[in-house]
């Protein structure tokens, strides 16, 4: 008897399996994806393309950046990029423009200029695709900085056989040991209404190129800080050249109303002519989350017990951005 | 005596027995629930569980448990199908206040969360409170579980041993000093490593997928001591102590990943790339509960009891992995990427409690409670990261005919390790005091205040807790109640938000991290319907204030920057409408219980956003939730009896995220540079700092940059399937002369549904699936137990 209940059990455990194979969860059908950043001063580009399912694309990012850079991009011209969509602009609900295909850019673009304050809407469609939309607002005000200092703390004397090197050797070391900088300005922060700002430093230099003679530029946009406002605590490593707890895109919850004074540490490059750019951006929220989302996103997957980062998008029937740049002011330090 | 003790217990519970006069008894057992919150009550949203109800459950493998009882009542969930932690009305695990005599017990569950670490052996009964609080519970948001652990016989000497196939467990009471001091001791210890490991082996079509579940083992004892001083005082000790043990074998995983059939890449842009993954994980945890409780009935109309108690977890879990990722490519790009790493979690708590709580029947119509608690308790939460790579990395000059230079490589070595672990004290003192008043026949109140006071470093949090319940009585078997109740708790546990594994870290309020408070109100109707079934329908509305979920991208085993920083703070808000019908007497019994509820979070906090401030689904939020349970009694003959138990869960899947979508873009161009010349100048920009990430340049200002983003709607967003089961036990009880025996078959998940607890993402045959664990499909079992 005790045999035959074993026999029984064991039968009926043998029709059993302890793992299901789930079909991995996509979304009920492709959307279109919208990239596109309405500026002040510059006419609107639009990048269309379609999500795809999680499961039908090859993971790009285990191949090393060299890998990724190159297959997926032949992967998007291939498989995501929507060339034959229609898309329009309306500005403040007024109809304004259909935006044409230029595949020289892979992008939708117009003449038309946004302005501060106007709130643009992009309607897409495509067939076989649910209509897309997406609203934005241009900032009103765009925060001018003042009372521009700076100091090089760090002066790498570069000879001329290091830039040579710099340039065209693969010293890839020696080409970033640029000189450090200490930028400080001001700027005044409206009072009362929810703002939100990127900071631009763009460290450039211009070379001339060994072969073509002719003038050439170099550039790094990594700078550091330890003011409060910079501190982003969902970037727990540092990624590329920049550290961690560090973002250059930051809202004005710690600053409202007041007059702020800001120091950064930039680079100053070993080139011809070097000189720095600096850009305090006005960005409307949808840009603000995408790009805070973005950054987390790029740092994050590297343990079974991480929280999901979500990438904001504030497409309807769609996924991707549509996020707007009041960037009327820009400062150059030539040194 | 024996035999009147053991009729009283088959008999219906309005049976009146005539004892003769003169004649002494003995300690009369009474079966069945002593306290009632039905239709006159007060009290909404409560529930009391009797022993009998809960050994007559059928549960996975024939292990009667408590939890998994409370499980099938409206309004709590599980967290997984099969497994025994309870989330009550959208709270979380942590908002449960589980008690054993009135000590805390934090983790009252064994084999990751398969048992209950309550034995149903000594359980006299389970009050269970899942709203419209008295005022004499506090210090958790959702849910009282007030387990009340059944003194020794003071006269006679017995107990019982079961046998199944997960554990086995005795219990023994019995006299001390005859008439005064009893005994009440049980043991459980569970041999599904030595039994169940190899057997399943055997015969899983996927025995590596089992892995996560093959050495679980555990222990408990508990164990109570009741000195009667005389017929107004008493003296009780309780003891529990639970270990668990959970050793992994090693998973190994591997993929081999190439383009060559890929129809787009070009012949050039070939390559191949190997990864291989092994982990492992230890886990142990270990709960102890003591206390000593004296009651004292100072006056016929006075009773006070009084606790002293300390209860000590700690949690220790390691995870260990290795990581080998191979690439080569035409142009020999090559790279080796290996990594050894070590993340441990550990946890440490301690809660000492004094408690005070006097009853006064001042009037007939007004019954006051009233009573104080200081507590001091002591977490520690702590993190260990050890993490060691190696990078090697082809570099060198390359043309378009293939590299023509002598492979040079760079190798690189990073070494992390860190640790934190810090101590943290929470002071508290509560005092409240409550009145069960009768105000007319038809209105009654439970009203009562509790104030509470939490010290910890730097800062002091103030509670002020109104409760509020009220009866009115529209017929004698039909009533409506409303209750409100505010609640606050000084602890949080922080769960990982994935679908993988839940990490156990609880953590105190700080200066930083406030006091978690909630509101609840709620509507009940109650009738006594003929044939002694009763049903309630009850509404709630919960708020939370202060819920603690992990950020964006944060976890655990990032410990550089402590625990507090890897959190969000935020708000909840649960509703549901519940409903319960059920029969506790007569030789048929059972309930249904079925909830429709939402729970959802918002965490909207400047620099703190998750899912830009949108509200989301909570991970506990499952819309339905239905439980049918029926158990027959048969009196076969005089000495044979046969309880038929069958019962049928179904619930809504649990929430998860899991990116769902692949987006492929470009970050815009936005604005180039204009220099003196006055045309636009293309830039090269490059990183310059760090060689290891030379190309990874962190863009400020994203420049034609390609995008692939696996994203996905919110947090939350997926469902794992629904779970459902149907269960059956049978349970054949002979009396003898010195007690009984029975023998137990347990049919669980009887049509064999599969039902996932928890998925990872893996490839079958290349092809990215979830891939998800079913532990419980059907499974068959016996059990023999033996009282005396």
């Amino acid at each position: 008897m005790k045999n035959s209940i074993i026999t029984m059990m064991l039968s009926v455990l043998l029709l059993s399996s302890c793992e299901k194979i789930l079909e991995y969860p996509t979304d009920d059908q492709n959307r279109l994806t919208v990239c596109a950043v309405a500026v002040t001063g510059q006419s609107l580009e639009v990048h269309v393309s379609t999500s795809l399912s999680i499961d039908q694309v090859p993971n790009f990012y285990d191949r090393g950046y060299e890998a990724f850079i190159r297959d997926s991009r032949a992967f998007y011209d291939e498989y995501s990029l929507v060339k034959d969509a229609t898309v329009e602009l309306s500005v403040n609900g007024v109809h304004t423009c259909n935006l044409t295909y230029h595949p020289d850019s892979l992008t939708y673009r117009c003449d038309y200029v946004p302005r501060a304050g106007e709130t643009l809407t992009l309607t897409i469609t495509a067939e076989g695709y649910p209509q897309a939309q997406c609203t934005t607002t241009v900032p009103k005000t765009a925060v001018d900085i003042k009372d521009i200092d700076y100091e090089v703390y760090y002066d790498k004397a570069a000879s001329f056989a290091e830039r040579e090197e710099a340039n065209w050797g693969l010293d890839w070391d020696q080409y970033g040991a640029d000189s450090i900088m200490t930028i400080s300005f001001s700027f005044k922060e409206p009072m009362g209404e929810k703002n939100y700002y990127r900071l631009n430093v763009r460290s450039a230099g211009m070379y001339i190129s060994l072969l073509s003679k002719k003038p050439g530029y170099t550039a790094c946009d990594v700078y550091t800080s330890s003011d409060p406002i910079f501190y982003d605590i969902d970037l727990k490593k540092g990624y590329g050249s920049w550290p961690a707890f560090f973002s250059n895109v930051f809202d004005d919850h710690l600053i409202d109303g007041k007059d702020y004074r800001v120091t950064v540490n930039s680079r100053k490059r070993l080139d011809l002519e070097t000189f720095t750019i600096i850009q305090l951006q006005s960005i409307s929220s949808d840009l603000y989350y995408f790009l805070k989302a973005y950054q987390a996103y790029r740092v994050s997957g590297s343990d079974i017990y991480e929280a999901p980062v979500w990438i904001y998008s504030n497409v309807t029937n769609g996924w991707g951005y549509f996020g707007a740049i009041n960037n009327e002011h820009t400062h150059t330090i030539y040194r | 005596m024996a035999a009147l003790v053991s009729q009283a217990a088959s008999m219906p519970a309005d049976t009146t027995s005539r004892i003769a006069k003169g004649v002494r008894l003995d300690d009369v057992v009474v079966y069945g629930a002593h306290n009632n919150f039905g239709v006159t009550s007060s009290q909404m949203s409560a529930i009391e569980l009797t022993k009998k109800q809960i050994m007559a459950t059928p549960t996975f493998l024939g292990e009667q448990d408590v939890l998994k009882s409370l499980q099938k009542l409206p309004g709590v969930q599980s967290s997984n199908d099969g497994t025994a932690g309870i989330f009550v009305r959208g709270g979380d695990y942590d908002q449960n206040y589980i008690t054993l005599d009135g000590s805390a017990i934090y983790n009252a569950e064994h084999m990751k969360g398969f048992v209950s670490a309550i034995n149903p052996d000594v359980v006299q009964s389970v009050n269970f409170y899942r709203g419209g609080f008295p005022a004499r519970y506090g210090s958790r948001l959702s849910s009282v579980v007030d387990v009340g652990i059944k003194a020794g016989d003071f006269n006679r000497y017995h107990g019982s041993v079961s046998i199944g196939m997960l554990s086995a467990r005795a219990q023994v009471e019995g006299p001390i000093l005859k008439g005064r001091t009893s005994f009440n001791v049980a043991a459980r210890v569970s041999y599904f490593g030595l039994i169940a490991r190899p057997l399943l082996k055997s015969i899983y079509e996927r025995p590596e997928s089992l892995q996560p579940y093959e050495e679980l083992s555990y222990y408990d004892l508990t164990a109570k001591f009741v000195h009667r001083f005389n017929d107004a005082h008493r003296l009780s000790a309780v003891v529990y102590f639970g270990k668990d043990d959970d050793t992994n074998a090693p998973t190994k995983s591997s993929m081999h990943f190439s383009n060559k059939e890929d129809p787009y890449v070009r012949w050039m842009d070939q390559y191949e790339q190997d990864s291989k993954r092994n982990n492992s994980m230890d886990n142990n945890w270990h709960n102890l509960v003591s206390s000593l409780y004296w009651t004292a009935q100072l006056s016929p109309t006075l009773r006070l009891n009084t606790n002293l108690s300390f209860s000590q977890y700690k949690y220790w879990l390691n995870y260990k992995s290795t990581i080998e990722r191979e690439t080569n490519d035409w142009y020999r790009l090559y790279h080796l990427y290996k990594e050894n790493s070590s993340v441990t979690q550990n946890n440490d708590i301690s809660d000492l409690a004094l408690t005070a709580d006097a009853t006064w029947n001042v009037h007939p119509r007004h019954v006051l409670r009233t009573g104080a608690k200081l507590s001091y308790q002591s977490l520690a939460p702590g993190t260990t990261v050890d993490r060691n790579s190696y990078t090697k990395t082809f570099r060198g000059s390359l043309n378009y005919d293939g590299p023509t230079l002598e492979p040079e490589y760079t190798e690189k070595r990073d070494n992390l390790y860190s640790h934190t672990c810090e101590r943290m004290p929470i002071g508290s003192v509560a005092i409240y005091a409550e009145d069960d008043f009768t105000a007319t026949d038809h209105f009654k109140f439970n009203y009562g205040l509790r104030l509470a006071t939490y010290m910890v470093k730097q800062k002091t949090y103030f509670s002020a807790e109104p409760r509020l319940s009220m009866r009115y009585l529209i017929t004698p078997d039909f009533s409506v109640k409303l209750s409100y109740s505010r609640m606050a708790q000084a602890i949080h546990r922080l769960i990982s938000g994935n679908l993988v594994m839940a990490s156990d870290i609880w953590a105190p309020i700080t200066k930083d991290i406030p006091l978690m408070t909630s509101h609840m109100g709620g509507m009940a109707l109650n009738y006594n319907l003929p044939l002694g079934f009763e049903l309630t329908v009850e509404g709630y509305y919960k708020t939370l204030d202060n819920v603690l979920d992990y950020r964006n991208g944060a976890t655990a085993s990032m410990s550089e920057a402590g625990w507090e920083s890897l959190v969000a703070i935020g708000r909840g808000r649960s509703y549901g409408v519940e409903l319960l019908l059920e029969r506790r007497t007569g030789n048929t019994t059972g309930w249904i219980s079925y909830t429709w509820s939402k729970s959802l979070r918002t965490f909207d906090r400047p620099g703190q956003e998750i899912d830009a401030g949108e509200e989301f689904y909570a991970s506990n939020d499952r819309r339905h939730n239905l439980s049918a349970t029926l158990t027959q009694h048969f009196d076969l003959s005089s000495k044979v009896m046969l309880d038929l138990t069958a019962a049928f869960t179904y619930q809504s899947g649990r929430r998860g995220t899991i990116p769902t979508t692949s987006l492929f873009g470009y970050t815009v161009r936005e604005q180039e540079y204009k220099v003196d010349d006055g045309h636009f100048s293309y830039f090269d920009v490059i990183a310059g700092f760090d060689e290891a990430n030379l190309y990874k340049t962190y863009l400020g200002n994203v420049h034609n940059s390609p995008l692939q983003i696996h994203t996905f709607k919110t947090r939350n967003d997926y469902r794992l399937p629904d779970a459902h089961h149907l269960d059956i036990s049978a349970t054949l009880t002979r009396k003898c002369h010195w007690g009984n025996y029975a023998v137990g078959l347990s049919l669980y998940n009887i049509y064999n549904q599969m039902n996932v607890s928890n998925v990872y993402v893996g490839y079958d045959k290349n092809h990215l699936v979830l891939k998800g664990i079913c532990p419980f499909p059907f499974m068959p079992s016996l059990n023999f137990s033996l009282k005396f």
